[in-house]
């Protein structure tokens, strides 16, 4: 049974820009913790760059550590805008409404995040520049195009820019209900920002189709992004890395960790916010639906990379499998995966009592995000780590202080990005909470009316 | 380009099926069972011949070869084992995935998608047959590590189990109707509808029960069927070839078998639609549907093959040189090209055009082309695994040549094929279609309502 | 003749509903009006809108365009430097292929936007507009003759318009082409 209320329109608008007007004291906590965290997050990069990546625990043959790992997760934390908004809107899901906005926004700042990593992991990122933009013809020399390292930042880019633009696109008529109902320089920037919209029928027909024509491309492009970050590692030889599984593998895994991201964001937006009416337990159900399916896939991926590692037992690879299965720290990281992102969650999840409860749901996806983030560090480093039978410093990588403090630090990250995000525009598409309104109905069988919505076909 | 938006906004015709009253419905469902009709006892009389054809086949083309010990002799029959686990057996997965999307437009094809679980039984036996000719797991590549009984015994109690489950699911989504069928049909003399329909008389409780039982049933149909086909594909094609571990190639395997399923779906629905009088629930609503999934399988089959592809392309280590060539370059390079064409292409350019996907005539090619293309795909694969010589290499030393059908072999594919298809029309006896009961629930839950200048659908979501 | 923009701002739907059916009464047809909310409304409520358009094209343009710009980088730069690395040939077509993937995926995400901008008329500048319709009021932004104006600001008002807001008087030639600007072509 759907709890959907029938709010008036203007209530809908004054709860929904709420954040943009009012701070209220726990966003403040909020600031000022992310603030401090960010600023450890900005000495820890700013000592690494003097110093050099040597205050790091990298070392040979480990030199992709911490940073890297974080890397694919952040990317990883980014599928979940485009899962969520791109399928259920070609799926036309009613209780994609209050959910897209901040999966989009989310993906757009994980993915901002993420991609700072591979250049602080250069350890002088602005000689970076110097190499990977030798475009230019009076030199002669171009960059290898089979290379994975070439394919990875396309693919990024690619996707950043199109997350921005469907984001942009999407939020024009919400800029100009902020526009209509500002002053001051907000009123320029969100004037600037809605470009005269005024939501005629023809403006609303180019957003409608839009969404599906843009999900559908954005869909396109997600599953060609973490499986180009899977062949920067499993284009090489390397032992348990040279799988063909990757690719969908940790297209799943992102989805798993991101629409798990989703569902805190919403938990934390409905306590920070106050947004009971509009993130409601049936969006929590409904999603929960969604990761039992989802989590059940990844296991068949992870099931299927692991046995295919095992199946020739090729003395290299299975160096390897013996360290991730019982090397310390692999061993616990092993039962991360298995406990926290797989077998504490679903089992939960299957039950609509505990789909439909908040707290629940908040703790079942922070620990999925555990689980998810040691599956990558225990996929990314042991292949490293033992690549070469005769190297000498074998499980020679120890995290230093800095790279946890980058680590902790992108979370804050983040997190700030997405509060000042809130603080500018609505975290929830004003627009489509309306239009769901709109067409919203009810049918009457016997003496049970049943929530139905309109379709126009 | 896929623009859904022009289906939501440019398509206003609605489905005649919701205009039925639930009397229409219980007459429409119960037509087939009260009579028969002369097209549909041809099709079984031809598919039963076939399937006689094929038992012949079968039994002589062992004998003709050197029994279980020549491995290559089973190559039609493993692709057959295949190609039927690839329709008969993936078809009533879809039914499962349309009940998860909980849309209304399902409910005239859940049954056709179910239907096809009735020839299940065919591939079982084909498998009983086949572990004869499967090596044991010492010194070869194998999932099972040692496993007591492995693979021998559990990959026929997976089997088994499916089969079993595949029955079960459709038993217990049809189980209402029986009940109907009991009452309408065999009002005077009890026959088979009152042995099967037990004491349904739909209850509330009974209706939980039917509800939880379709949900469980069919979850663990969908469980057991990606688990099977991994298993399968791992015992049949890629144990059987050395040095090939492509962690990818089982889900690959299973995705191309559900893209199959949803094929032999939509040819089941424009087959009722043209000649079983369905045409009132079969619109251009079900195939635009359907057929959207199979496009998004068919761009999977080929995303899955693609990364194995280029994995190999990158390692080029002699053992991936040798499974590119056996696989898809050198033997059966034409094989692949048409699997492709038709797994992958004709969906994509197809399918992928709105006003193509709302007419009934493209999906049904698309579909039709996936169908050829799941079963030439299963004569490659089972033909590259099936001719190896020596399994036990590290690594492939020498590309076998292409292993040429003999009359045999194309019998007993075809025949068997048939065989099971023969029994899917026998079910028809006594499972009705349409569904009655589900298509009478979604007549409660769609309603027309004017909205000022326009007439709107209203859908209902009870849960 | 020229065409001088009248816009009724409607506090409910039902009152629009009226505006629509008086301006028609008046002789103005579908192409001669607008609705502006600040959400959609099921298509079709006000009566069905009639306009084209060609945003499919665009995905395909941008993607036609995109994968020649792959092709060209990914195959020129192979032709431009060429060196072998890891065994594989120098005119390598599977890498090439992931890039212009990419390429043509973004060139297809560029221009949908610049599509979805260009077919909604965006970004504009001037017109008649309220700022209550984004408060949930309904707009109807009709065209009538400049003769007519008057007339329709009144039926607009009888029907239960809060406000009806006339465009100033202006030389004919501008405002037909103000027209145009507003609607977009085939509005």
């Amino acid at each position: 049974m759907q709890e959907r209320h029938h709010l008036p329109e203007d209530q809908i608008i004054r709860d929904l820009l709420r954040p943009v007007v009012y701070t209220s004291t726990m966003n403040w906590v909020a600031f000022i913790v992310l603030g401090g965290v960010l600023t450890a997050f900005v000495f820890a990069a700013g000592w690494m760059f003097y110093w050099g990546v040597g205050v790091t625990g990298l070392n040979r043959p480990n030199m992709w550590g911490f940073m890297i790992v974080n890397f694919v997760f952040w990317i990883g934390i980014s599928h979940a805008g485009v899962m969520i908004s791109a399928i259920l809107r070609l799926t036309q899901a009613e209780w994609r409404r209050p959910v897209t906005r901040a999966a989009e926004v989310m993906t757009m700042f994980s993915l901002m995040t993420a991609m700072t990593f591979p250049f602080m992991h250069t350890g002088r990122p602005w000689r970076t520049a110097y190499f990977v933009f030798p475009y230019d013809f009076w030199r002669g020399i171009w960059p290898d195009v089979r290379s994975a390292l070439v394919m990875d930042p396309s693919a990024v880019f690619t996707y950043l820019t199109g997350t921005i633009l469907f984001v942009f696109v999407t939020m024009i008529p919400d800029f100009a209900i902020l526009r209509d109902r500002s002053t001051g320089w907000r009123h320029g920037l969100y004037r600037v920002l809605a470009l005269g919209f005024r939501g005629q029928e023809r403006q609303w027909k180019m957003q409608t189709i839009s969404g599906f024509l843009l999900a559908a491309i954005m869909l396109s492009i997600f599953v060609s992004v973490h499986s180009i970050v899977s062949w920067d590692f499993a284009f090489s030889l390397d032992p348990v890395w040279h799988s063909t599984v990757w690719a969908p593998y940790f297209v799943i895994g992102a989805v798993h960790s991101g629409v798990s991201a989703v569902v805190t964001l919403m938990a934390l937006m409905r306590w920070l916010f106050k947004f009971d009416s509009y993130l409601r337990p049936e969006h929590f159900d409904a999603i929960g639906r969604l990761l039992v399916v989802v989590g059940s896939a990844w296991m068949w991926f992870f099931m299927l990379d692991v046995f295919f590692d095992l199946f020739r037992q090729d003395p290299v690879d299975l160096v390897i499998m013996n360290t991730r299965f019982f090397a310390w720290p692999y061993v616990l990281l092993l039962a991360f995966i298995f406990i926290f992102g797989y077998f504490i969650p679903v089992p939960i999840w299957l039950f609509r009592r505990f789909r439909r409860n908040i707290k629940v749901m908040f703790w079942t996806s922070i620990m999925v995000n555990v689980g998810m983030w040691s599956e990558r560090y225990w996929l990314v480093v042991p292949g490293l780590q033992q690549k070469y039978q005769w190297s000498f410093d074998w499980t020679s990588y120890r995290p230093g202080p800095i790279e946890v403090t980058l680590i902790i630090g992108s979370f804050a990250l983040v997190g700030t990005l997405l509060l000042v995000f809130s603080k500018l525009f609505p975290p929830i598409p004003v627009w489509d909470e309306l239009e769901g309104q709109r067409f919203a109905g009810e049918i009457q069988v016997g003496k049970r009316t049943v929530p139905a919505i309109v379709r126009e076909f | 380009m896929a623009t859904h938006a022009e289906h939501a906004h440019g398509h206003r015709r609605v489905q005649r099926t919701w205009d039925l009253t639930p009397q229409q419905v219980v007459t429409d469902g119960l037509q087939r069972i009260r009579a028969a009709g002369s097209s549909y006892r041809l099709a079984l009389i031809i598919s039963a011949i076939l399937g006689v054809i094929g038992v012949i086949a079968l039994i002589i083309r062992p004998i003709i070869g050197a029994g279980w010990g020549d491995r290559q002799a089973w190559t039609y029959v493993a692709a057959t084992f295949g190609f039927l686990m690839s329709t008969v057996g993936s078809a009533p997965c879809f039914s499962v995935a349309m009940r998860l999307t909980r849309g209304h437009w399902r409910r005239p094809v859940n049954r056709l998608a179910e239907l096809w679980g009735a020839g299940l039984i065919v591939p079982f036996i084909l498998l009983v047959l086949l572990i004869f000719v499967l090596p044991n797991t010492e010194g070869r590549q194998t999932l099972w590590f040692g496993w007591w009984a492995a693979p021998y015994l559990w990959d026929i109690v997976m089997m088994l189990a499916l089969t079993i489950c595949g029955y079960g699911f459709l038993y217990v989504a049809s189980l209402p109707d029986m009940a109907i069928a009991r009452d309408q049909v065999e009002r005077d003399r009890p026959g088979r509808f009152t042995r099967m329909a037990r004491g349904f008389r739909g209850t509330v409780y009974q209706w939980q029960i039917i509800d939880r039982g379709v949900a469980y049933l069919g979850a663990l149909y969908i469980l057991l069927y990606v688990g099977t086909m991994t298993v399968m594909a791992s015992e049949l094609i890629l144990a059987l070839l050395p040095g090939d571990n492509s962690a990818i190639f089982p889900a690959a395997y299973t995705v191309a078998g559900l893209e199959s399923g949803i094929a032999v779906t939509i040819i089941a629905m424009a087959v009722f639609r043209r000649w079983g009088g369905a045409g009132e629930y079969l619109e251009s609503e079900q195939f635009f549907a359907a057929s959207k999934l199979m496009l998004a399988l068919g761009l999977l089959w080929f995303y899955f093959h693609w990364t194995e592809f280029v994995i190999w392309w990158y390692g080029r280590t002699p053992r991936e040189l040798s499974l590119l060539k056996v696989l898809y370059f050198e033997p059966y390079f034409w094989l692949f090209v048409i699997a492709f064409a038709c797994m992958f292409l004709a969906p994509l350019f197809v399918l992928v055009w709105t006003r193509i996907r709302m007419g009934i005539a493209g999906p049904t090619v698309a579909a039709c082309l996936v169908v050829v293309g799941q079963a030439v795909d299963q004569v490659r694969l089972m033909s590259a695994s099936f001719s190896i010589p020596n399994i036990y290499e590290k690594e492939l030393s020498i590309i076998p040549n292409a292993y040429i059908p003999g009359v045999f072999d194309i019998l007993l594919y075809v025949g068997l094929a048939g065989g099971a298809f023969a029994l899917v029309l026998l079910a028809l006896k006594v499972v009705a279609y349409p569904s009655i009961w589900e298509i009478t629930a979604g007549l409660w839950l769609r309603a027309r309502k004017q909205y000022y200048k326009t007439e709107v659908t209203l859908i209902g979501k009870p849960n | 003749m020229a065409i001088r923009s009248v816009l009724g701002v409607f506090p409910s739907l039902d009152s629009a509903v009226a505006g629509v059916d008086a301006i028609t009464e008046l002789g103005l047809g579908r192409e001669d009006y607008d609705i502006l909310t600040n959400a959609p409304y099921p298509e079709g409520a006000f009566g069905e809108e009639a306009g084209m358009h060609r945003l499919g094209l665009f995905p395909l343009v941008g993607a036609a365009c995109g994968f020649s710009v792959g092709l060209l980088i990914t195959g020129g730069t192979q032709l431009a430097y060429p060196l072998v690395t890891g065994g594989k040939p120098l005119f390598s077509i599977p890498p090439m292929f992931i890039i212009m993937y990419e390429g043509t995926l973004l060139a297809a995400v560029l221009f949908t936007v610049i599509g979805v901008l260009f077919e909604s008329r965006l970004p504009r500048l001037g017109g008649l507009y309220d700022p209550r319709i984004t408060q949930g009021y309904i707009g109807i932004l009709a065209f009538p003759e400049e003769s007519l104006a008057d007339r329709a600001a009144a039926a607009l008002r009888q029907a239960g318009a809060e406000d009806a807001i006339l465009e100033p008087r202006r030389a004919a030639g501008g405002a037909a082409k103000a027209r145009t600007q507003q609607k977009g072509a085939g509005a």
